[in-house]
């Protein structure tokens, strides 16, 4: 693979290191190999894989005329099919991912989805990026070549933070787009009502994608701030709440963990994966637990 | 009721009490902004707590602003002024303070006497006065006694009185203190009392004062808490069949706590001591026997070991000696008198009397025998005599009026005049009954017979069979009563015979029988033994013609001159205020001591009456405590200071529960 050359997000030294979570990818896609990646799906490949009996409809060019000679019955052989592994990322771009400094929401998401899609590329799979807030604001389909990856890369650095987050209305959007089953990684804060999040995601449950969850936070939404009294006001809506910090900490802690745990309920029940990543750890713990993650 | 405050300099600071709503204010406008990524689960949890936090941040803020006002109030200094100002508040009054230096103020209460309490806020109620004003101190106590003849502008000199001025052993006067208020009285209109008092119910129990209605009386109670007291409550003694004296010593205990007291007796070289136990409120007693003395007159000290009241500890009894009985012998029949007088001067314990016939006032004597009594001679003297428990033994001149001797005697009378019979053989003599206790001395027979004479005589004119509580003891044996007795309280004898010759009275057994009816006729007590309380003038009688001016009293205290009182041979001194043993000095010899105790009302310090239930003819503003709170008001900061320190608890506890709630 070609060098991408200097990137916000993809730094050389981080693309060493990114390199050594190469089956990471693998880890995402779980058998849909193509090359190297070792799929159980059976198709037209090099590699044998067993016999079956011949079905009317089946391509005759498939049956084993050396067998039939010897047995007098028609048998297909069964290859190893090798596939190519499709990873569509989706990243939230609205204007609550802009919290957060050194670094903000957007940008700690934005540098996992550079060296996902680095990651993707470099085992010769493809990858598409989509950004949204309220709306799905920019896409790239699947891909697998440096220039791709240079293309996505720039998209990131470009990359503001939009207006509302709008998941029923963006993951609507982008169905026609994402093409093919494979995997599906959102990266989201995941603020809005957790139910509505779930909902949204059916139609890709559905047509077979393994969908990853990545909710990306900051230490301050974890854990309130005592900054006495506070005018908080809604980064996506401007929406303001008028309170003293210390009094309501306890009662935020407490809602906070119950968000949180409502979302890991509804993900378990769909068998979603979820990962919650707080932007003082540096994101390659993403990778680490893609990877330790037990089939 | 009247507010006034004294620090009005600091009125402007009242508007520091608008600094929490200011501060609550001046927070609510601009709290810090902050960029937040979703305030959806922070509007919810606003909503929810915001109908509690609501109401309870307001109440903070109350809290708060009550705080700073009830700190602001304190130092302007808030004073509470009876709504009911003291008399003449707008013209020139007329203030008598009575201020009680009676015994019970010298009570100590707490680290100063009653009376220090009293004379304190005396001095308050004069310095509060203006300068038109006129007031006067009355001292009360056995007497009362106004500072000045009537009430003064001077108060700087009734202050300075009140300093050096102290508390009398002895008991309040309260009627002639309130007699003498009236007595001064120039105004009623803007006229106070102020009656200054540890207010004693043995002392204010009856006192009804009678004052004009205009006139405004304040009460003010300077005892702050009774004072359990024991008090040596009387001294008597009795003889004892040994020749020895009981003495007897009662003691009271005024307290409501049981006590364990120890009495002293000390009479000349002899000092005793006995343990007793008392109970709340009741009275006990302890006996010493002491030998007295036959030749002088006796001391006997008695006291109660130290306690918080020691002034009513000690008391004292006199002892009179073993003296000769006086006998005085006067009257017109002078042949029945010699005959008496021989006898008795066989008698060694008698001294016999010899009596001016014209003398108006009681001998001193234990006995006097007259001898052919007309019914006139010396009888307002007799009645006195017998009054002061002196003895008396009569024979009747006969053919004088019956009445006068028998009214004298308490006897039923027969005839209008005395009668005589005579029997020129003589009457035979009997003793009318075997056992009667005059007689006894003859029972052995070495004394002879009593009844062994004759008289030629017999006087009579009496109704014996109505004189119940009259015992004859001889009559002829035609049962005519010869002598009769009575003995018990006022003792006194009948002598029916008058003696003419040596029949009767020359016989061996007339002498015992004369010195035995005498020794029954001799009275209990010692008639000269005379106590006094403190407050009182000592009164002494002398039979011997004494001058003033060599007269004195040496008392514990000091030396008292005596002045003759209007009266033969009486004379006295100023009231005493020590009490103790006083002895009569002529010429600087001592001749004769008397008592002066303590006053009994003055021992109670536990027992008050309420001031408000003394009824007043005049206008009763009330009981105070504090004279400062009328004239100068009831200082409210310890009010406020009070209300500033349970505001900030209860803030404290509203915002502990508050940041609870919130789980902070």
């Amino acid at each position: 693979m070609t060098a991408t050359g200097a990137h916000s997000y993809l730094r050389p030294e981080d693309m060493r290191r990114v390199a050594s979570y190469e089956f990471a990818p693998k880890a995402l896609v779980e058998g849909y190999f193509s090359g190297r990646h070792r799929s159980l799906d059976r198709g037209s490949s090099t590699e044998f894989r067993d016999y079956r009996p011949y079905t009317q409809g089946d391509d005759p060019q498939r049956i084993d005329w050396r067998v039939f000679a010897r047995t007098d019955r028609h048998y297909l052989r069964n290859y190893h099919q090798e596939t190519s592994m499709n990873c569509h990322i989706l990243l939230d771009s609205s204007a609550s991912m802009a919290f957060g400094r050194d670094p903000s929401k957007l940008q700690y998401a934005s540098f996992f989805s550079a060296a996902l899609a680095y990651l993707v590329i470099r085992g010769k799979d493809r990858v598409s990026l989509g950004l949204f807030d309220e709306g799905l604001r920019d896409f790239f389909p699947l891909g697998s070549t440096s220039k791709h990856l240079s293309r996505i890369l720039t998209t990131l650095e470009q990359n503001r933070p939009g207006s509302q987050t709008g998941f029923a209305q963006v993951l609507k959007q982008a169905a026609p787009l994402i093409k093919g089953r494979g995997s599906l990684v959102i990266l989201s804060d995941f603020l809005e009502e957790p139910a509505e999040v779930f909902d949204a995601l059916g139609i890709y449950l559905h047509r077979g994608f393994r969908v990853y969850l990545f909710q990306i936070l900051d230490p301050q939404e974890l854990q309130l701030p005592d900054r006495g009294l506070s005018s908080f006001r809604d980064l996506e809506t401007g929406q303001q709440v008028v309170a003293h910090a210390r009094e309501i900490q306890g009662a935020y802690d407490e809602a906070m963990t119950a968000h949180q745990r409502a979302l890991r309920a509804l993900a378990r029940r769909r068998q979603i994966h979820l990962q919650t990543a707080r932007t003082d750890t540096h994101y390659f713990q993403l990778f680490d637990v893609l990877v330790q993650r037990p089939r | 009721m009247n507010v006034i405050f004294a620090n009005l300099a600091m009125l402007p600071w009242t508007l520091l009490a608008a600094t929490p709503l200011l501060v609550h204010l001046f927070a609510r406008s601009r709290p810090r902004p902050f960029e937040f990524s979703s305030v959806r689960l922070l509007s919810e949890i606003v909503r929810r707590t915001s109908r509690l936090q609501r109401p309870r941040s307001w109440l903070i803020l109350i809290l708060r602003t009550l705080l700073f006002l009830a700190i602001v109030a304190m130092m302007l200094r808030p004073v509470w002024m009876s709504s009911e100002p003291l008399a003449g508040f707008d013209q020139r009054k007329q203030v008598f303070i009575l201020l009680d230096r009676s015994a019970s103020m010298a009570a100590q209460d707490g680290s100063r006497t009653r009376f220090a309490a009293g004379a304190a806020r005396a001095s308050e109620i004069l310095a509060g006065l203006s300068g038109e004003d006129q007031a006067n101190i009355i001292w009360v106590g056995a007497q009362a006694e106004p500072e000045f003849p009537s009430p003064s502008g001077n108060r700087k000199l009734l202050r300075e009185t009140l300093v050096q001025a102290g508390p009398k052993l002895e008991a309040a006067n309260w009627p002639a203190a309130f007699n003498e208020v009236r007595r001064q009285l120039k105004q009623t209109t803007g006229a106070e009392v102020h009656v200054i008092s540890d207010f004693q119910a043995s002392n204010w129990a009856e006192i009804e004062p009678a004052l004009p209605e205009q006139v405004e009386v304040l009460f003010i109670n300077a005892a702050r808490e009774g004072l359990g007291n024991q008090v040596l409550q009387s001294l008597t003694s009795s003889e004892s069949g040994d020749g020895s004296r009981e003495i007897t010593a009662e003691v009271r205990n005024y307290s409501e706590e049981p006590v364990l007291r120890t009495l002293f007796l000390r009479a000349n070289e002899q000092v005793e001591s006995r343990q007793l136990r008392l109970g709340p409120g009741s009275t006990g007693g302890a006996s010493f026997q002491i030998q007295a003395g036959a030749e002088q007159e006796m001391v006997v000290e008695l006291a109660l070991d130290d306690d918080a009241y020691p002034m009513d500890n000690t008391r004292h009894l006199l002892l009179a000696p073993e003296e000769a009985l006086r006998v005085g012998i006067s009257g017109m029949d002078e042949l029945t008198r010699r005959q008496w007088e021989r006898a008795l001067q066989a008698i060694e314990w008698i001294e016999l009397v010899p009596i001016d016939p014209a003398r108006k006032t009681p001998p001193a004597v234990a006995i006097w025998m007259v001898a052919g009594w007309d019914g006139e001679e010396s009888l307002e003297a007799l009645r006195e005599f017998q009054k002061s428990g002196g003895s008396l033994v009569l024979l009747p001149e006969t053919g004088t009026p019956v009445e006068a001797a028998t009214q004298l005697l308490g006897l039923p009378a027969k005839e209008t005049a005395w009668q005589t019979r005579r029997n020129p053989q003589g009457f035979n003599l009997v003793a009318r009954d075997p056992e009667e206790p005059i007689l006894a001395i003859f029972e052995g027979g070495e004394f002879g017979d009593p009844a062994g004479g004759r008289v030629a005589d017999l006087v009579g004119g009496v109704d014996w069979e109505k004189a119940t509580d009259w015992r004859v003891i001889l009559e002829t044996t035609t049962a005519q009563p010869l002598l009769a007795v009575r003995t018990g309280q006022d003792k006194a004898a009948l002598w029916l015979a008058p003696l003419r010759d040596a029949a009767w009275s020359g016989r061996p057994e007339f002498v015992p029988l004369l010195g035995e009816l005498l020794f029954a006729l001799r009275p209990e007590r010692p008639v000269a033994q005379q106590t006094f309380i403190t407050g009182q003038r000592l009164v002494r009688r002398f039979d011997r013609p004494v001058l003033a001016e060599e007269l004195e009293v040496a008392g514990p205290d000091r030396n008292h001159p005596v002045t003759a009182l209007a009266g033969e041979g009486q004379f006295a001194t100023e009231p005493v205020s020590q009490p103790g043993v006083y002895e009569w000095r002529y010429r600087g010899s001592p001749v004769g001591r008397s008592v002066v105790h303590f006053p009994e009302t003055e021992s109670d310090l536990e027992q008050t009456v309420d001031p408000n239930a003394i009824l007043v003819a005049g206008k009763v503003l009330g009981v105070e405590d504090s004279v400062s709170a009328l004239r100068e008001g009831q200082p409210l900061w310890p009010w406020l200071l009070a209300l500033a320190m349970a505001v900030a608890l209860t803030e404290s506890l509203v915002v502990w529960r508050t940041q609870r709630e919130a789980g902070v």
